[in-house]
Order: C-alpha cells, then structure tokens, then sequence
C-alpha cells in the first residue's frame, strides 16, 4: 500500500510540474493527442492491435520462479545490462548534452531536440506508470510484483529511440532502436514481462517519441527556449502565454 | 512489361505438423502489377525440419519429429490499383514424409508416414503508400490469410485452422540497391488432428512477432540479398489425452540469402532460408532438468514470375 501511494503521489507531482510550466494546457493536451493526432496514429493503432494479439493469445500458462539467469532465453544473464539502460539513462544523458550544447554553441535547435526528447520521454513514462497503477498483473517471474503492464523499460527505450530517429535520421535511429530492442528483449528474458507488456510499452514509446516529434514540427509552443543575457551570455526561460 | 516483375520471397509455410512459420515479403515497388495488369507466380519449396525435446543433462532425446517435403504454390497477383495487389495461391504438397518418436512415457508409438494432397489456400493484399514515402524510403502494408484442411497416412481428420499476417514493409532504396525489410505480426490459430490411433491432439493459437533486415545489392538485371530475422512468440501448447507440450514464451531467429534474375517478361528468385524456434521449455517432463526444446529448419524455393 505504501508503494502504491508513493506511485500516484509522483504521478500527481508530475502533473503539478508541468501545469506548473504551462498554465494553458494546449501543449500538453496536444502532446497526449499525438499519438492520435499525428502521423504516430500509424504506430499507435497497428501497435494496440498487436499487443491485443498477444494478450489474446497467450494461453494462461505461469512462468515458474527463475533462481538463476544462466537459462534464461534468449540473452542468458546478460539481460541485467537491458534493465539498467532502461532506466532512462540514455534519455536523461540526451536532453542533458543537447541541453549543454544549447548554452555553448547558442544553438536553439540543440534546446529544441532536449525538450522534445524530455516530453516524449515524460509522457511515456507517465503513460506507462498509469497503466501499471491501473491495470494488476503479476510479473511472470516475479509474481508478488502487480506491476507487469506496461513495461516502462520498453516505453521509455523506444521514446528514446524515436525521437533519436526522428530528429537525426534512420542511420542513428536503426543503432537506437537496435538497443531499444535489446532492452525490451531483455525484460521477457529476466521474466519481468509477457509479451504484450513488452509490446504495450513498445507501442507507448514510439507514438509518443515520433508524436511529440510531429507536434514541434507543426509549430506546437516549446517551453524552453534561448534568451541573451549580459556579457554576452545566455540564459534559458520558461514562458507560457496569456 | 519487365518493371512489373515481381519479386517476393516466400518462406515456406508449416503447417502440417506442430508449427507454422511466420512468412516474409519483400517487394520492391516498381515491380508490382499495375492496375488491372496480372502476375503469376511459381514457388517450388523443398523443407527440411526437424522437432525436438531433449535432456541435456542425460543427452536423451524426449520427442523427435522430422519432416521433409517437397511442394508447390501457384499464385496469381491482380493489380486493383496502382497502389493496391490482390493476390491468391494454392499450395499443393508432392511429396512428405514425417517420422515421429515420442517420450519413452507417452503411450504413443513411433510413426512414419509419407502422403502428398491440397496443403493450404492464400488470399493477400499489398497497399503501397505513396503518400508516406520520402527521402528514398518505400512502404506498404502487406495482409494474408492461409486455411489448410489436409490430411496425411496417419490422420483421420486434420483441421488446419487459420493462420493470418499483418506487416508492414520498408525499402531505403540506394544506388547499389535497397536496405528492405518488414515488422510482422502473424497469428497461428487452433489446430487439430484425429489420429489413426484413436488421440485426439489439438495445437493452441499463438501469436508471433518479427522483424527483418538486410541489404539487397542490384547489378543490372541482377539481383541477391541477405537477411536476417528475429521475433518473439507467445505460449506455444499442444494437448491431447496422452500427452501435452507447452512453453510459456519463445523466439525465433532467420537467416536467408537470395539471388534472382529479371529476363524482362519473366524473371527467377532462389533463396535458401535456415532457421530456429526455440521455446522456453515449462511442464513436467524431466523436471529440474535442463529441456532443449526447439525447431530448426532449412528451406531452399524457387520463384518463378511471369507478367502480362
């Protein structure tokens, strides 16, 4: 029960914070409509039937507890690397080093390419957290976990590789969904999801990493953007308007 | 007529015994029909699989099934539109023969068998989206259907339920060529067999999902590619009165190398795929026991395509 209210206060805190960014909620409605509302809806909807499909014909058979990895199927105990950069690593070190290159080189674009990454990133996560509060299914592997659908792990790798994709090109993107799909993989290999999980938060991902993307494209308000400031330097803002 | 040759590599579909293969096209647009115009295509498959349950601490085979055969799909591809293919295909099976040896605990005795018949029929649709393409990139959509009824020497009945495909196919086209590939999702439905010996033995539906890739290298009118596949699948489960097999989560992994030829009216594709299903073994068969469980399979077809 703790660990249950400590999950919905984050995600109370984190609607806080970005009403808190924007007091109209036009970017950010228009954000959790991406997936719909954008070219994503071609990701979003043959994604939902997919992970149907899977749920639908997984036969109720149980995993039985795994003492060891050694096992495990198809990565063996190499999977442990999959978790640990699912964790957001690779999204955080993203908006981090464009977020950087944006105050050193003055490069608006580099601010762009940080915050799209950082809301595709949040909504995801977000997206995955509510449906882990809403939805008890025991972890394969682990069975006194509820938390099984989705796996954040795979909605947060794959916002970030499509968001790497969308905004470098598909030589960057193929490596980037390359380790997105290490990381899903590695999630049914450790039995800490079903397939539809994987694919639930698969489909999460990439909708909200290319809509996100389709939505600063079409000229949706950035939150962040560049302001000089004295002796010749620069400053980050947060506006939002009246 | 030479743009219209279409080039499809057809893996062949299993669905005699315990398993269907997920099945893989790759296109490329401009050899599609046009509307109104008609391809026909020739695929002559010759497959090798064999299916096996072993101990590997005692090294013992638990359940062995081999299966060879020789076949023949005839398809005739339609173009509705520009943009959209129709396309039907029968498959007929020449020769096959399948050798069974199951668990020294199953009350089931070793077969052999040997029959030939009608194996599946194929309805499909390919939709090009010309308006999504950019930058090189072509795409389409690619849906299919497959409903086998056939029986072998060892089956009163044999159910071939349906099988379905949905994938999505991509070509970054190059001067050298084509990076092509697909994301697929195939749906392998209930299945039952009547055996001569009384067991009724039926197959649940699973689902399987894939992912292609690989270079296609173009020099004229000539044409080879390799490529590589991985998916994952959902609880494989077979049950009958004697016996039953489950696994609770599995994967797939492919590899194929093609070459074809464009004579212009006609053209020829030969492709030799190799591949394996390995399936997390749960049930009691030797429990606590480490059981490899797993499909391997080789395939060699050759396509045959005429336009007019």
């Amino acid at each position: 029960m703790g660990l249950l209210i400590s999950k919905r206060v984050i995600i109370l805190f984190l609607c806080i914070q970005s009403l808190a960014y924007a007091k109209t909620l036009d970017v950010i409605g228009s954000d959790l409509a991406s997936p719909l509302t954008t070219n994503a809806k071609y990701i979003f909807i043959p994604g939902v039937l997919a992970t149907s499909l899977a749920y639908l014909t997984k036969n109720d058979e149980r995993y039985t507890r795994r003492e060891t990895f050694d096992e495990a199927k198809p990565l063996g105990d190499i999977g442990f690397i999959g978790e640990y950069i699912g964790y957001g690593a690779l999204n955080i070190s993203y908006v981090a080093i464009n977020y950087w290159l944006s105050q050193k080189y003055n490069d608006p674009e580099a601010l762009k390419r940080a915050e799209v990454m950082a809301r595709a990133s949040v909504y995801s996560s977000g997206m995955a957290m509510l449906g882990k509060l809403s939805i008890d299914e025991r972890r394969p592997g682990f069975p006194d976990d509820q938390n099984s659908f989705p796996s954040g792990h795979a909605s947060g790798a794959f916002s970030f590789a499509s968001v790497i994709a969308a905004e470098h090109g598909w030589g960057w993107g193929g490596a980037a969904y390359g380790l997105a799909g290490f990381v899903a993989v590695s999630r049914i290999n450790d039995d800490f999801h079903y397939l539809h999980d994987v694919l639930a938060g698969i489909t999460i991902g990439a909708s909200f990493g290319w809509g996100v993307h389709y939505n600063a494209q079409r000229g949706s308000r950035l939150w962040m953007t560049l302001i000089p400031v004295e002796d010749k330097g620069l400053g980050l803002a947060l506006g939002t308007s009246f | 007529m030479n743009k219209y040759f279409f080039i499809s590599i057809v893996l062949a579909f299993f669905s005699q015994e315990l398993w269907a293969y997920p099945k893989g096209y790759f296109y490329q647009r401009s050899f599609l029909p046009q509307s109104s115009e008609l391809v026909f295509k020739t695929d002559i498959n010759y497959q090798l699989d064999n299916f096996e349950l072993e101990d590997e601490q005692s090294d013992q085979d638990i359940d062995d099934i081999d299966h060879e055969q020789n076949s023949i799909q005839q398809s005739i591809l339609y173009g509705l539109s520009d943009e959209t293919t129709i396309f039907v295909g029968l498959s007929y099976v020449h020769t096959a023969r399948r050798s069974r040896k199951y668990d020294q605990d199953v009350n089931l005795v070793e077969m052999n068998s040997s029959y030939k018949g009608v194996e599946y029929a194929e309805l499909g649709l390919i939709r090009h989206f010309s308006n999504l393409n950019s930058q090189g990139i072509q795409q389409a959509a690619l849906l299919t259907a497959q409903g086998g009824v056939s029986r072998s020497a060892d089956d009163r009945a044999y159910i071939g339920g349906l099988d379905a495909q949905a994938s999505y196919l991509f070509s970054f086209q190059h001067s050298w060529g084509a990076i092509m590939g697909s994301l697929n999702a195939l749906y392998f439905g209930r299945k039952k067999r009547d055996r001569v010996d009384g067991e009724l033995q039926e197959t649940l539906p699973y689902s399987a999902f894939s992912f292609w890739l690989g270079p296609r290298f173009v020099w004229g009118k000539f044409h080879t590619a390799l490529l590589g596949g991985f998916g994952l699948m959902t609880d494989f489960v077979i049950k009958s009165p004697s016996y039953s097999r489950s696994s609770d989560s599995g994967f797939l992994t492919r590899g194929m190398a093609l070459t074809g030829y464009d004579f212009g009216k006609w053209g020829l594709e030969l492709s030799y795929t190799i591949g394996s299903d390995v399936f997390n073994k749960n049930g009691p068969e030797r429990s606590g026991n480490k059981i490899d469980f797993e499909l391997e399979t080789q395939e060699i077809n050759l396509a045959v395509l005429w336009g007019f």
